[in-house]
Order: C-alpha cells, then sequence, then structure tokens
C-alpha cells in the first residue's frame, strides 16, 4: 500500500477542495438552518462527475477507485455533513451494488443515469420495526406473474424526498428472515409510491430524509437485482463499500472541526495569552490530529483492500467504527476549545459534532461494526 | 557612477510614489557615491521636470512627446531606452504602477540587464545591491542579490522614506529626442476610467470597501466617509467581482499596492491577497462584524460592530471634528 | 487557431509559509498550477470553444510539475510539453524566458498567453522579457480576451482603467487572474488527461547548454528567504456604535494623530 497518493488521486483532491471551498462552504451553514435539499449544489457536484466516482467510465462514471471516493467524501465532508451524505448514498448505496449486481441491460438503464448524476438514488433498507436487524423487514413483494406487488414502509431513507430511484429491500419469502429478502430497483414516480419528508433532525439536515410508502406499487419482474431471496447479501456486501465511505465523511467532519479549533485557540486570548500556549489545550489538540490521522490510514487501509479485490469486510467496519467515534469525539473537543462560543451556531463546530454524530448510527451502529470485527476475528 | 531614477506621473504631475523612489536613491548614492538623475517621459511632462532637482537629482532627463500621451508600452520601452543609453547608470529605480509594471520587461530584455521587481528594501553592497522584496502574496520576503553590469529595480510603494524637498536645489534639464518605431499594436480606448478624485496610489486616506458593503447603497455610505475625510476610495476584490467598483479600485496583489497614513477597511475579511496590498499603512482601522475576522491580527484599532450603524456616526464625528478645525 | 499557454506549478499560498534558517521548506507544501495561469488555460479554452483552437501547454520544471500540467489538461487543454533537466530547477524569471525563447524558436503560432506573474516569486519579468525575445508585441495584465479580424482585442487593467488593444497575430498576452474563473476539472478530464500528449524535452532538445541558462540565472540570485515583519494586532474596540465611533475618534486624535 502506498502511502502517497497518485496524481489521479491528487487531481482529484484539488478539485474536490476546490468545489468544496466554492460551492460548499459558502453555504453549509444555511443548509443546516433551512434543511433544504441542496439541489442546484449536487447538480454542480455531477457536472464534476462526483456521483459516481468509482464506477466504470462506460456506465457514466469518473472510473476512479475507491480511495479516490475517499478523498473526494474527506473534503466535502470538511464542510458539509449533508452535502458528503447525499453523495455517499448516490455513489456507494445505489450505484455501488447496482454495478455489482446489476444485468447489462440494468446498468444501461439505471445505473449510467445515477452514475452521471442525472438521477438520484436512495437506498431503503431500513423499517420502523427493522434497524439493526433486517431480518424483520416487513415491506413485501407479492410474485403477480408480470409483476411484483410492493407493500410496506421504510423509514429514515437519506435523499427520500428528491431521488428518482429507490433500491428497496423486501420480503418475497415470509417466515425466511434474512433469507427471504430480496432487493428492488424501483422508479420512484410509481404509482403507489409516496414520500413523507422527516423533520426533527439533529445533524445533517438538509439530506433530505424521509420515509418510504408503498401501496401496491407494481414493480416489473426485470427490476430484481441480484438473485431472488438473496437480498440480505446484498445489503450486508453494499454496506461495506458505504461505510469506508462513511468513515471517510466523519474524518472530514472531524478535520473541518479540528482546523477550526486549531486556528481559534491561537487568536483567543485568555490570561494575557494566545491559549493554544495552555498544555491542556495542547493535548487536546495533539489528541484530535493523531486521532484524524490514525483514521484516515486505516480508512484508506480498506480503500485499498477494495481496490485490490481483497475481502474487506472487517477493515471497512473497522475504519467506519473508528472513524465515527473519533468523529464525535474530535468534534466534541473542538467545542470545548471553543468555550462558551463553540456551543453557540455562531460558531461552526457545534454544526460539526451534530453532523458526526450519527456516523456511529447510520450504516450500522457502532455495535453492529464491533459484532462485525468481532465475528471477523473469531471466524464465525 | 549614476542612479537612475524614473519618475511616474500622471496628467503631467510627478505622482509621489516617484519622490520616495528618488529619495532612496539619494540615500543610495551617498552609500555608493553615485550621481543621481531623474528621468520623466510623457507628454506635456516637462514643466514639471524641476520638482524632481528639488528632492535631489542633479539632471532630469526629459522625453515629452506626443506619442506619450496615452499609454502603450512599446514607446515607454523606446523612450527609456534612449535614456537608459544616453546616461549609462549602473542602477536604475522606477517606483511601481501598472505602466511601469507593463513596460518594465521589454526594458531589462532591450537592454540585457538584471530585472528586480517589487523591492522593499535595497543596500549597495560596494559592486552590486542586495534587496529584499516580498513574495508568495507577501506571506514571505526574499533576500536577492545583484552584481551586473544594468540593474533595473521597481520599488514597492511605502517602503522607503520620502525626503522633505528642498526648493533651492536645482537641477539641470535635459531633452531628448527618441525616433519612435511604427507600433504593431493599436490603441483603442480607455474604459472605466477613473471619476477623476482622490487616485488611490496617491492618498493619503482610504477608505476600503469589503464584501460587508452589500450592493450600492453600502458603498454610497463609504463613497460619503470618503468625502467628508477628503479620501480615496478602495475595495476588496470581491466587489470589483460584484461590479460595484471598477477593477482600478482593487487593492491588493493583482491590484494596487498602498501606504496611505490610514486605512479603513469597512466590511473587509482581511485576506492575505487584499492585506499584501496594504500592509505598508501607517495607521489600519478596521470595521467587521465578524470579531474573528483575520483583519483584527493586524489592525491598529478594530472595531468590531455592524458597519451600516458605525459609518453613518463615523461620517457624522468627521463632520464635526472638519468643523471645529 | 494555435494557442501556447506557459504554465508554472508553485505551491499553494494560502497554506502556512515556513521558513527555517533562510530557506524556504517545500516539506508538506502543496503544489499546485499557478493561479494566474490556470486564467490562461480557462480563456484559452474559451477562445477554443468559440472559434476552434488547439490548447497547448508549456512547463518547465520537475517531474513533479506534470501534476499542473495534467490539470490544464484535465481542464480541456489538448497537448503539453514538459521541459526538464536537472540544470533547470528553481530558474527565475530570466532565465525561464531564455529557456521558453529556445522552445518556441520555430514553432508556428497565433499567440502566447503566460500569467501575469507567478504566485511563489511574483516576480512578473518572465513573460515581458520572452516577447523580447521572441521579438513579439506583448502586453500585461489582461482582464479581457477576444480575437476580431484576425487581431487580439485585449483588455488590459491600466492605471486609470481598463485599456482597450488590438493586437496583432502572433502576440504575447500576461493574464491577469480577474479575467476569468478557471473552471474545476471534472472526473472526467482528470481521467482524459491521461492520454493527452505530454511531450518531454530536455535541455539538449532545445540546444541549449546549462550555461546559456546559467549566464542568466546569475544576473540576479536569491540569498535567502525570510518571513516579513510581522503587524501586531492593535486594539480591538467592542460595543455599541456610538461607542465605537467615540473611541475611535479619540484614538485617531489624540493617539495616532492621523486627524
Ligand atoms: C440520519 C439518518 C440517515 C439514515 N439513512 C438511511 C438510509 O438512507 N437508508 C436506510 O436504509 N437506513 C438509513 N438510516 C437508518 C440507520 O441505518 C438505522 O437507524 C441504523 O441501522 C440503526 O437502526 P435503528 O435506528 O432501528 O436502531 P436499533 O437497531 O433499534 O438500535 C438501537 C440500539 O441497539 C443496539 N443494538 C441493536 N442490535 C444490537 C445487537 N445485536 N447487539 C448490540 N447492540 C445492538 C444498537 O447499536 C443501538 O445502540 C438512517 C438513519 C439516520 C439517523
Ligand atoms: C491569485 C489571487 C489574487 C487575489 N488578489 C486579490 C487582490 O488583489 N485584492 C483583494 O482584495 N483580493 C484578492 N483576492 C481575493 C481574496 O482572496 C479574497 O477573496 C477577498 O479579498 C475577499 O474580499 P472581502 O474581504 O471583501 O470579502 P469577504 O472575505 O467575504 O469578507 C467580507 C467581510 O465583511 C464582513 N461583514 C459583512 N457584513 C458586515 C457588516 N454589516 N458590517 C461589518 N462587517 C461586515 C464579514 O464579517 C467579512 O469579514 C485574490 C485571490 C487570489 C486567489
Amino acid at each position: 500500500m502506498n502511502v502517497e497518493f497518485n496524481q489521479d488521486q491528487k487531481l482529484m483532491q484539488q478539485s474536490a477542495r476546490e468545489f468544496a471551498e466554492k460551492f460548499v462552504k459558502p453555504v453549509a451553514k444555511k443548509l443546516d438552518d433551512t434543511q433544504e435539499f441542496p439541489v442546484e449544489l449536487i447538480q454542480r457536484a455531477a457536472e464534476l462527475g462526483f456521483m459516481g466516482v468509482a464506477i466504470p467510465e462506460e456506465y457514466g462514471g469518473a472510473g476512479m477507485d475507491s480511495l479516490s471516493y475517499t478523498i473526494m467524501m474527506e473534503e466535502i465532508a470538511r464542510y458539509c455533513g449533508s452535502t458528503s451524505v447525499i453523495l455517499s448514498v448516490n455513489n456507494s448505496l445505489v450505484c455501488g451494488p447496482l454495478l455489482k449486481y446489476g444485468t447489462e441491460e440494468q446498468k444501461q438503464k439505471w445505473l449510467t443515469p445515477l452514475a452521471k448524476g442525472e438521477k438520484l438514488g436512495c437506498y431503503g433498507l431500513t423499517e420502523p420495526n427493522a434497524g439493526s436487524d433486517c431480518a424483520g423487514t416487513k415491506t413485501n413483494a407479492v410474485d403477480k406473474g408480470d409483476h411484483w406487488l410492493l407493500n410496506g414502509a421504510k423509514i429514515f431513507i437519506t435523499n427520500g424526498s428528491h431521488a428518482d430511484t429507490a433500491l428497496v429491500f423486501a420480503n418475497t419469502d415470509p417466515g425466511k428472515g434474512n433469507k427471504g429478502i430480496s432487493c428492488f430497483i424501483v422508479d420512484m414516480k410509481s404509482p403507489g409510491f409516496s414520500v413523507k419528508p422527516m423533520h426533527g433532525k439533529m445533524g445533517i439536515r438538509a439530506s433530505g430524509l424521509s420515509e418510504l410508502v408503498f401501496e401496491d406499487v407494481k414493480v416489473p419482474k426485470e427490476n430484481l437485482l441480484g438473485e431472488l431471496h438473496k437480498g440480505f447479501k446484498i445489503a450486508m456486501t453494499t454496506l461495506d463499500g458505504g461505510r469506508i465511505g462513511i468513515a471517510a465523511q466523519a474524518i472530514g467532519l472531524a478535520r473541518g472541526a479540528f482546523e477550526e479549533a486549531l486556528q481559534y485557540s491561537k487568536e483567543r486570548v485568555q490570561f494575557g495569552q494566545a491559549i493554544s500556549n495552555f498544555q491542556a489545550i495542547q493535548f487536546m489538540l495533539s489528541d484530535m490530529g493523531m486521532k484524524i490521522d490514525a483514521a484516515r490510514l486505516l480508512t484508506q487501509k480498506a480503500a485499498w483492500m477494495k481496490d485490490m479485490g481483497q475481502n474487506y469486510n472487517q477493515q471497512a467496519s473497522a475504519a467506519k467504527l473508528y472513524a465515527s467515534e473519533i468523529a464525535t469525539w474530535v468534534t466534541n473537543r473542538a467545542i470545548q476549545i471553543h468555550g462558551g462560543y463553540g456551543y453557540t451556531n455562531e460558531y461552526n463546530v457545534e454544526r460539526y459534532f451534530r453532523d458526526a454524530r450519527v456516523c456511529e448510527i447510520y450504516e450500522g451502529t457502532s455495535e453492529i461494526q464491533r459484532l462485525v470485527v468481532a465475528a471477523n476475528l473469531l471466524g464465525r | 557612477m549614476k542612479i537612475l531614477v524614473f519618475a511616474d506621473q500622471k496628467k503631467g504631475k510627478v505622482k509621489k510614489s516617484s519622490f520616495e523612489v528618488l529619495s532612496e536613491a539619494v540615500k543610495l548614492s551617498t552609500e555608493s557615491g553615485a550621481e543621481v538623475h531623474a528621468a520623466l517621459l510623457g507628454s506635456g511632462v516637462k514643466e514639471q521636470a524641476g520638482v524632481l532637482g528639488h528632492y535631489g537629482a542633479k539632471t532630469v532627463h526629459v522625453v515629452d512627446r506626443p506619442e506619450l500621451a496615452t499609454y502603450i508600452n512599446t514607446p515607454f520601452v523606446t523612450a527609456a531606452k534612449a535614456v537608459i543609453d544616453a546616461v549609462k547608470p549602473r542602477l536604475v529605480l522606477f517606483p511601481t504602477s501598472e505602466g511601469i509594471k507593463d513596460y518594465i520587461p521589454a526594458l531589462v530584455q532591450k537592454l540585457d540587464g538584471a530585472g528586480i521587481t517589487d523591492c522593499c528594501k535595497i543596500r549597495w553592497t560596494g559592486n552590486g545591491v542586495e534587496i529584499e522584496r516580498p513574495l508568495m502574496a507577501a506571506k514571505a520576503r526574499s533576500t536577492m542579490e545583484s552584481s551586473h553590469s544594468l540593474i533595473l529595480l521597481t520599488c514597492r510603494a511605502g517602503s522607503f522614506e520620502t525626503k522633505e524637498p528642498n526648493p533651492s536645489l536645482k537641477a539641470e534639464i535635459v531633452e531628448h529626442s527618441v525616433s519612435f518605431p511604427d507600433l504593431k499594436q493599436i490603441f483603442k480606448e480607455v474604459l472605466a476610467a477613473n471619476t477623476g478624485k482622490i487616485s488611490l496610489d496617491e492618498a493619503d486616506v482610504v477608505i476600503a470597501a469589503g464584501r460587508g458593503v452589500r450592493d450600492a447603497e453600502g458603498l454610497k455610505l463609504l463613497e460619503e466617509l470618503a468625502d467628508v475625510m477628503g479620501a480615496a476610495l478602495g475595495s476588496t476584490r470581491a466587489v470589483v467581482e460584484s461590479g460595484l467598483v471598477p477593477a482600478t479600485l482593487q487593492i491588493g496583489q493583482t491590484g494596487k499596492v498602498i501606504n496611505p497614513t490610514l486605512y479603513i477597511g469597512c466590511g473587509v475579511s482581511g485576506a492575505v491577497q487584499h492585506t499584501a496590498g496594504m500592509g505598508n499603512s501607517k495607521v489600519i482601522v478596521a470595521i467587521n462584524k465578524d470579531s474573528e475576522a483575520p483583519i483584527f491580527n493586524i489592525a491598529d484599532y478594530g472595531l468590531v460592530g455592524d458597519l451600516f450603524k458605525v459609518v453613518p456616526l463615523l461620517i457624522e464625528a468627521v463632520k464635526e471634528l472638519k468643523k471645529n478645525a | 487557431m494555435k494557442i501556447y499557454v506557459c504554465c508554472k506549478q508553485v505551491p499553494d499560498v494560502a497554506m502556512t509559509i515556513q521558513i527555517k534558517d533562510g530557506k524556504f521548506i517545500s516539506e508538506g507544501m502543496n503544489y499546485v498550477l499557478n493561479a494566474y495561469d490556470a486564467s490562461c488555460v480557462e480563456e484559452a479554452l474559451v477562445l477554443k470553444e468559440k472559434y476552434g483552437a488547439e490548447v497547448t501547454l508549456v512547463l518547465i520544471g520537475d517531474e513533479a510539475g506534470k501534476e499542473a500540467l495534467r490539470k490544464g489538461l484535465a481542464m480541456g487543454a489538448d497537448n503539453a510539453f514538459h521541459i526538464s533537466d536537472p540544470a533547470l530547477n528553481n530558474l527565475g524569471s530570466q532565465a525561464a524566458a531564455k529557456v521558453l525563447q529556445a522552445f518556441f524558436k520555430g514553432r508556428d503560432f497565433d499567440f502566447i498567453l503566460t500569467g501575469k506573474q507567478a504566485q511563489d516569486s511574483d516576480m512578473g519579468l518572465a513573460g515581458g522579457i520572452l516577447s523580447g525575445l521572441l521579438n513579439l508585441p506583448y502586453v500585461t495584465n489582461a482582464v479581457g480576451l477576444d480575437v476580431q479580424d484576425k487581431m487580439i482585442v485585449v483588455k488590459r487593467q491600466g492605471d486609470e482603467g481598463v485599456e482597450v488593444l488590438h493586437m496583432p497575430m502572433p502576440s504575447l498576452i500576461t493574464c491577469s487572474n480577474d479575467m476569468n474563473d478557471p473552471r474545476i476539472p471534472s472526473l472526467k478530464g482528470i481521467m482524459a488527461s491521461k492520454k493527452k500528449p505530454m511531450e518531454q524535452v530536455s535541455l539538449t532538445d532545445l540546444g541549449l547548454s546549462a550555461d546559456e541558462v546559467l549566464k542568466e540565472s546569475q544576473k540576479s540570485s536569491l540569498k535567502s528567504f525570510g518571513l516579513p515583519p510581522a503587524r501586531k494586532a492593535g486594539a480591538k474596540i467592542e460595543g455599541d456604535a456610538q461607542t465605537l465611533v467615540a473611541t475611535l475618534m479619540e484614538k485617531l486624535t489624540k493617539e495616532a494623530k492621523v486627524l
């Protein structure tokens, strides 16, 4: 594994950074305040190729590697959690499985416009009663001969408010738990498909979080993704890839907060000197920087293993687990360094903290990540 | 040995930056035993040549020709080269302006000289010069040396001390005749010319407008402040980009370098590219509502507040002061 | 049309600049395409889109410099020349112009664009000196560019306003970043740039000896780096508008005595 980026990756980093500084940074606070989905910003991101980074060019993607994808995620999350999660869902949770499990026709029809960013995707796995344990999936699809009939509801669906295409996991063999789940590509304009925006979130408030409701939604037969009843495996491998993206997102958020805290500590004067002169502050800063570096290396290793075609299940979980936990810790320390000011929304650090917090929950809670790592360690 | 200073002028009037550079040349001449000459290029400028003598030039070389009425580089290169060929100086100093920055490279090339721009310190070493100049958006400084047979330096505004003029000092005025080549380029016009108020690089007081002024109305407020203070209006690039003011008002790395006695930045954040152009001001005042704005790190007086509330009161206060004076 | 853009790779001056014992610390710095050159590339691409043109980049620099060329190619330039030689490290303006003169000898073009200055040295001489060496008319600090009736219409930011000049072809124009807002290379552009021609050029290819370059370099030499004298933060005045103005007037008249 090479610790220096190659030229493609360096150029990707420059483009992502320029985009983030020029377009994301100025609106990040407003997005959090208004909770409005950043339609124009996502269009711009699409023009630059950020919606399908690691998807081959023949399917409308940029044809770059997973490491490049983590670079982009970090640069964007450095300023805005909402924007970065929107990109991550489209890239890893929707384009990812379509590439891996889709037929050639499905790739042409569904993947290409999503990777180009002409269409937006969302990922519908979680249900009110099936979170960490998707065996409890109640949404069901019934074989009606020439189509599937979909009924049920999904909850906590990022991009739901603005997406065109949903990957929906539904029960196709009731009573079989995980072994009876299948994955469907669903056109969100289908009759019977409705979306209810969810408000009142702590962080990443502009990510179009929604409830999806299916009432007799007809899904064409050819829209089954992968094999029948093998949806659980698709969900799990997809999350492996997704977790690398969330790890990078957590690192970006931690870095954004860290940079602000570092700067603030040099400017804030108490007891006649900059607070960065106090060892207590210095220790916080050094731990923050160190943890961010460690998380980044762990994440890059997982991405590198994915690019090498190795089994990266354990590393992706470890990276996501570590990065999300240090992101909560680092953003929390950033508030501490800012003192009372950090507790107000005059400064960005409280937003970084709120945005970072969810990284420990979605795409598998920290507890679930520990289970995954342990299962690998114990060979189960 | 001779040191030749090219004076800069606007509409026939010698700019103050010229006196600054001339004063520095006089100082260098005492170290090096050199004779100080000055040169004045333009159209209808002859009358002004004498004033350069008051600042210590022994001889003033004048090229006063209609070809030099509007600025284009080729005739200025020709005229400057003719003077240098005749005077044969070892060291040539220039103030900085967009015109001089434009024609100096060709002059350096045609004379096979050594060229260094934007010098803020100059020392005669005995067989050449050692200079200091800012670089990397004025975040660093470099020291350079040259002992070339002909050294051409441009000087950064506000870096040197201007001596008091002595009207009893008289210079010999020498006019040079120059034959100008045909121009390959065609000059068309000057757009968005300065409004003729106080020019930015000459002003003692500068009011700088930043993005915080928001719109034409905010700008009007600053114009009013500039008027009552007898100040020139300048701006950041953000304000130029928004189309509120012409680019001639831009202060900074890609704009003008200014050194007024008093700079008042209103709604200016203090990006390095901006401060690169005003860091030499004697007193810096900043009015910004963000108490963490970087400009407060260099401001002598940093007012944390809303410019829309502060500036109207400031206008009244200055009016009051003028009334009592 | 055939447009050449001369480029330089420079440290990202937005980062913290570190200097130790008179030396510039390059470790940890990001290196980027000079912002003024990026504006040249952008403008050349706009002209290409409008009138059709071939846009060729030229860069003098070490191996890492290729990244800056690739950025230009990723933006949309057609091909690039990478002039590289151990004798060409850390060239000053005058030496760089000499090398470029050799490069352009015998080449056909309609115009050459260079940045008005490099963000690292801020010297602003190379373009104009190159035009002198090539005996081309030139203009610096362009903020607008167009082509009309086989003439290049240049808007230049001058002392009194924007000067409009018509330049013949070929000419050399140095560009300000106030000219445009350079496009961000798309990922597609970045991948495509790998397949675009980038030709390697050595000093020998240029028919130039290291001594000839050295002669230019020796006209002036860089001795050391330092930090500018820091300006200290003065008083921060807080309170309501009345207090602010009253305090300021007091300070300006009594303390600083500038009013
Ligand atoms: C902002 C946001 C965006 C989201 N976006 C999406 C999306 O786009 N698509 C999608 O499908 N889902 C999405 N989710 C859902 C998310 O993936 C789930 O919230 C998550 O998987 C946890 O499920 P749950 O909320 O039902 O919690 P539960 O599963 O009920 O967990 C509650 C607690 O119990 C713990 N726990 C559960 N099981 C175990 C166990 N076996 N051992 C130990 N501890 C356990 C958990 O770790 C947690 O601490 C999103 C969630 C949020 C908050
Ligand atoms: C190669 C290069 C060259 C450049 N050259 C130059 C140059 O020559 N000159 C230049 O200026 N810039 C230049 N820039 C741009 C520079 O980096 C900054 O973007 C620019 O200076 C910012 O301008 P600003 O301070 O007006 O705007 P901002 O940075 O947006 O700051 C606006 C400020 O106004 C304050 N504010 C807002 N409302 C109010 C209010 N009601 N009351 C009080 N304060 C308020 C805000 O707190 C903020 O601090 C260059 C950039 C590059 C990359």
